[in-house]
């Protein structure tokens, strides 16, 4: 199973090498931007929006914390990218020599979801260093609600790369940019499901604070509920993996 | 006499496709042999070695592996077994150094020191990507990696094909060298008879997913000859001795299935030894229904 791992790690060590670069630039660039909003420009420009009364002190807060959770974002959304993996393997046909390796079928399909997690980990790993040194020069979000956000990210890449595993032992080879889009498909719709009252409220024009509200609600469930969305993460990624097991062991012939 | 156990032993393997179905093929290749299946392209070949690797589900029948089950530890018996494809199955961007660290972490007796002779022996590079090997660069890593973690059963699909005659004759070697020790087995895979004829010990012909001819490779050559007649002298050959025949302007050419007892018949008749593509074109033929078929051209 190690050797599959490794095989899979030279599988997107290109990508890795690719986005280690992205990732560097994220954080040299979140780290200027907080500098910039602690001394330099940005903290400039925002002190005369709320002196003019252009804008309040929580809302440009919101601003920057907007900008700090996609800086969060990045690093884990760019590791937890499996789809080159699948791909590669499915371009050299390495099903035919996974298939005479003395590796079993769940072991093979252990190892496809091993690879995606240990990616999300190293995702979760930078997320932590970069929130520790934003944390650090700036005190618009703590470093716990910065490990919520993080736990909230790995939740979220941790189901869409359950699924997408799923979804490539379900739909077969060839298929994978599908298996790409309906775990986002899926997750739009939870998305709308769990706040349609909201957006039927803003776009009937009921309430006009739905949006922010439904924001605050979202970062308040990021920053302190996050273990609840780890738990679902867990119970859905567990039930994909035995019902990708069953699917394979079934089909067989895969990689 | 000693008893010869059986490497390989399938009884009764059936696989429906809807389009190509594999029926009841049985057959078994002995410890220490070589295996030659033969068949046409589509005849079953790789569906029939994909079921013995445990790849593909089998709808019906058994397979033995070393005298076990697949459907128990066929994960664990592929220890043992060394598998060459007719495409390479290696990422391209991977060298020849990365499918080492890869394979050892993979195999309980990989044999690192082997696999690198190997690579000397095949003059492969081992830090160029294997995507920029010709094919038979891809083959020879194939074999490499197949050889090198002490497998006793070899099988290959279709190793040779596209291989120019150096390369080809320089694998058959290979092969020649592997069954030096007495429990090492290899099936191979061909619809090159040439090659099988110079290598195998026992022969399968398998077409249309069905096995057709099965037994000692000399003993079915032996069996087997072309008796050369005039047209309508076919119509005196004995049925159960033609396996089919082909016409031409200047006479028929029969493959009978008892070349001796078609000498004693026929004594009149030039009754030749027959090539394993012979029996094999002229098996097909029946299988197609044609027991008599038209050739264009001489004879």
């Amino acid at each position: 199973m190690k050797g599959l791992l490794i095989k899979d790690f030279f599988c997107l060590k290109k990508q890795l090498i690719n986005y280690g670069f992205i990732i560097a630039g994220v954080i040299v660039i979140s780290v200027m931007f907080v500098l910039s909003y602690n001394f330099g420009n940005i903290h400039a420009g925002f002190t005369e929006m709320v002196d003019s009364g252009q804008n309040t002190g929580e809302s440009i807060t919101i601003i920057a914390s907007n900008a700090m959770l996609l800086f969060m974002l990045i690093p884990i959304a760019c590791t937890g990218d499996i789809t080159n993996l699948v791909i590669e393997d499915e371009k050299a046909s390495f099903y035919k020599v996974a298939s005479a390796l003395p590796v079993s079928v769940g072991r093979r399909v252990v190892c496809r979801f091993m690879a995606g997690y240990l990616f999300i980990v190293l995702g979760a790993a930078v997320d932590l260093i970069l929130s520790v040194i934003l944390s650090s020069l700036t005190d618009v979000i703590s470093l716990e609600k910065y490990c919520g956000v993080i736990i909230t990210f790995a939740s979220v890449m941790m189901v869409y790369i359950s699924l997408f595993i799923l979804f490539t032992y379900i739909l077969g080879k060839g298929k994978t940019t599908y298996a790409n889009i309906l775990p986002l498909l899926i997750g739009l719709l939870v998305c709308i499901c769990v706040s349609f009252n909201k957006i039927k409220a803003f776009l009937t024009d009921t309430d006009d604070n739905a949006l922010m509200d439904l924001y605050n609600r979202t970062t308040d469930f990021m920053f302190h509920r996050s273990y609840l969305l780890l738990t679902a993460a867990i119970i859905i990624s567990g039930g994909a993996y035995f019902t990708a097991v069953c699917i394979a062991k079934r089909k067989r012939g895969v990689a | 006499m000693e008893d010869i156990a059986n490497v390989i032993e399938l009884k009764d393997v059936s696989k429906d496709y809807g389009d190509f179905k594999l029926d009841d093929v049985s057959f078994s290749v002995p410890e220490g042999s070589v295996c030659g299946f033969i068949g046409q392209n589509g005849a079953g070949k790789t569906t029939t070695i994909q079921i013995i690797l445990d790849a593909i589900n089998r709808d019906s029948g058994e397979v033995y592996v070393f005298g076990k089950s697949m459907d128990k530890d066929s994960a664990l018996l592929r220890e043992n077994i060394g598998v060459v494809f007719d495409e390479m199955g290696f990422h391209d961007f991977l060298n020849a150094r990365q499918i080492n660290t890869i394979m050892k972490n993979v195999y309980k007796n990989w044999n690192q020191e082997r696999y690198f002779e190997y690579l000397k022996l095949f003059s492969l590079p081992t830090k160029k990507a294997c995507g920029s090997f010709s094919r038979g660069m891809r083959m020879k890593l194939q074999i490499a990696t197949a050889l090198s973690h002490n497998a006793k059963l070899l099988i290959m699909d279709e190793p040779t094909s596209g291989l120019d005659p150096i390369v080809r004759n320089e694998m058959l070697q290979i092969f020649r060298e592997y069954v030096v020790e007495e429990d090492h087995t290899i099936l191979l895979s061909s619809h090159i008879t040439g090659d099988l004829e110079k290598l195998a010990d026992e022969v399968v012909f398998i077409d249309g997913g069905k096995i057709v001819l099965k037994g000692n490779k000399d003993e079915i050559l032996e069996k087997h000859g072309i008796l050369r007649c005039k047209k309508d002298e076919l119509k005196n050959i004995s049925e159960s001795l033609l396996v089919s025949a082909e016409t031409s302007s200047l006479g028929a050419e029969v493959l009978v299935n008892d070349r001796k007892a078609a000498e004693k018949l026929y004594p009149e008749m030039i009754i030749e030894p027959a090539e394993l593509e012979q029996i094999m074109i002229y098996y097909v033929n029946r299988a197609k229904g044609q027991k008599t078929s038209e050739r264009q051209g001489d004879l």
